[in-house]
């Protein structure tokens, strides 16, 4: 299992996740580190093929283990040095940050990574009831929002 | 729509330099292997983290218990339910293994698979130690022609327990229809160890909170048509006598209606089934808790030992070795670096014990992280201490009583803001 061939594979996944959950770009960072050393400690017990959920779902826990960490201050978002091509892109990623934690991660899993609700509950370590419970309120928050994007 | 929320999030990539700040860490760990890992040391956010340290001692010590004699056992009332939740014959041991870390490469490395070691239950000291406070359920109910039963729960008073239940099937067990139309299976089986995930699951009646367990399946007396189960499960918020427990299901079955919606993310208009929530469930109270021993280290903190488990105060992050030694020398390895005899392992924070932080927002989804605000447990706050804590369910029976020190190592690493750096408390502690 070649860890560095994993990274350059996943990272932008691992990354994607961590900042859907944390909402913080130097956040994310730490806990794409994390992950990936994590994968360094446990790439044996790592069922060949399967490497792109173990990286979510430990990618998942790590993030909910960083919110609920000692010393952890309050911190406002800091996704705002972020790029996006088109003014659309940018409001359609910032009403997704606007979701609750656990609303993104299902989000993101869902519609991006093209996970089912089983495989998204599987990583997240919820039902799938659950998981399909925070899609539908994340599409019942961001329906209007969106389609004042899509129609300006 | 559907393209700009793929394109938007297409573009939310690492930064070159956290790129390059990572794969260098990633780098020196591989050649660094066993050794400290300093992680990323940039601005505040900063964690440090130490990986495992290899000891083959904790073999040596794990062979040691395996060679443990069992005499002769007088056959009980609870002799079935001992076996499931202690004894060897329902879940298989593994000895621990090396394997190619990377088959593709000549020198890919070679790893230890950690082993998982069941013993044989003495059924005498059992009786003697949990007999009195096993509660035998026996109830029933049914979903899809499926037939659960609740058998038999112990549980101390640490909140650690365990219930075994079968799900029986006459003629093999339907696959039951999932939400959206999706097919969901009610087992999930992990291949390495019978663990299941998915439902049933266990709740606190009271204040309606799910239980954390995890579900083991008795391989060796089920067969295709009845699952014999053990659920080992614990509750942060502790249990008492008298607490309502319930074994739940929940089946979302097609109500015959349909609604038609627009997804906000894709604009596509889709058709979905109304999906009636069925959920069946088994109440039974708890009974009398097993007793505890504690067990206290130099510093002052505390390990709670019970013939199922272990809270140790004031830990909350990763242990690399714990180990249990007995009167007469011998040990039990609970968690090495190439052992791990447990059946779970879980962290307790102090939100899961009610506490409120520095800033608190309401846990709107029950995932145990407030969303949008982050709440503060200061490590040195003296409001907290003991909240950050560990519990490791055995996978075998301990006698309190009986263990003469409990020892106890680990890597804890914390987060920034004035308080970043490490810990590596290493202790040990006696009666």
């Amino acid at each position: 299992m070649d860890v560095l061939a994993l990274y350059d594979a996943h990272k932008n996944m691992v990354f994607r996740l961590a900042l859907s959950f944390l909402k913080s770009v130097p956040d994310a960072e730490d806990a794409t580190q994390q992950v990936f050393l994590r994968l360094i400690e446990y790439r044996g017990r790592i069922v060949p093929g399967k490497e792109r959920p173990w990286l979510a779902a430990v990618t998942a826990n790590l993030c909910r283990d960083m919110l609920r960490a000692a010393s952890r201050r309050r911190t406002e978002p800091l996704t705002e040095d972020l790029v996006f091509d088109t003014p659309p892109e940018h409001e359609i990623f910032q009403s997704v940050m606007e979701l609750s934690a656990g609303e993104r991660a299902a989000v993101y899993l869902y519609y991006y990574e093209g996970y089912s609700t089983a495989e998204a509950a599987q990583i997240l370590g919820l039902s799938q009831t659950a998981v399909t419970s925070r899609l539908d309120r994340a599409r019942q928050h961001l329906r209007g929002k969106l389609e004042e994007v899509r129609y300006g | 729509m559907g393209n700009e929320f793929k394109s938007a999030f297409d573009q939310v990539t690492l930064s070159r330099s956290a790129d390059e700040r990572i794969r260098a860490a990633l780098e020196a760990a591989l050649a660094k292997e066993g050794k400290v890992i300093e992680l990323h040391a940039g601005g505040e956010h900063l964690m440090k983290r130490k990986t495992r340290k290899i000891s083959f001692t904790t073999l040596i010590a794990a062979a040691a218990v395996l060679a443990l004699s069992v005499t002769a056992y007088a056959i009980g009332a609870h002799a079935g339910f001992f076996e499931s939740i202690f004894g060897d014959s329902g879940v298989d041991s593994t000895e621990a293994y090396e394997t190619l870390a990377d088959p593709d490469k000549p020198d890919g490395g070679m790893i230890t698979v950690p082993a998982y070691e069941r013993v044989s239950v003495d059924q005498e000291k059992a009786e003697e130690l949990v007999g009195a406070q096993v509660t035998d359920i026996n109830k029933t109910f049914e979903m899809e022609g499926v037939t659960f039963t609740a058998e038999s729960m112990v549980a101390d008073e640490n909140g650690i327990g365990a219930l075994t239940f079968t799900m029986s099937c006459p003629d093999g067990f339907p696959r039951m229809e999932g939400y959206e139309g999706e097919m969901g299976n009610m087992l999930r089986i992990d291949e390495d160890r019978g663990w299941i995930s998915s439902t049933p699951y266990l709740r606190l009646s009271d204040i309606d909170r799910p239980i954390n367990d995890h579900v083991y399946l008795d391989s060796a007396a089920s067969t295709d048509a009845e699952k014999h189960l053990t659920a080992y499960f614990y509750s942060p918020v502790g249990l008492k006598k008298g607490d309502v427990v319930e074994l739940v299901m929940t089946e979302y079955l097609y109500n015959g209606k349909e609604h038609t919606y627009t997804d906000p993310f894709t604009g596509e208009e889709h058709t979905q089934k109304d999906m009636d929530e069925i959920e069946e469930h088994i109440s039974f109270q708890v009974g009398d808790l097993v007793p505890a021993v504690t067990l206290t280290a130099e510093d002052g903190h505390t390990a709670s030992v019970s013939p199922m488990g272990i809270v140790l105060d004031d830990w909350y992050d990763g242990i690399h070795d714990l180990s249990l030694t007995y009167a007469d020398g011998s040990v039990y390895t609970v968690r090495g670096q190439n052992v791990d005899n447990t059946q779970f392992g879980q962290l307790t924070s102090p939100n899961d014990l009610g506490a409120e932080g520095v800033e608190h927002e309401e846990d709107d989804d029950g995932d145990g992280v407030n969303e949008s605000i982050y709440t503060e447990y200061p490590l040195d706050d003296p409001a907290y201490e003991g909240m950050w804590r560990t519990t490791l369910v055995f996978n075998r029976l301990v006698e309190p009583e009986n263990v003469a020190s409990v020892h106890v190592s680990g890597g804890i690493g914390y987060i920034n803001r004035g308080h970043d750096g490490e810990l590596q408390p290493d202790r040990t502690f006696v009666p």
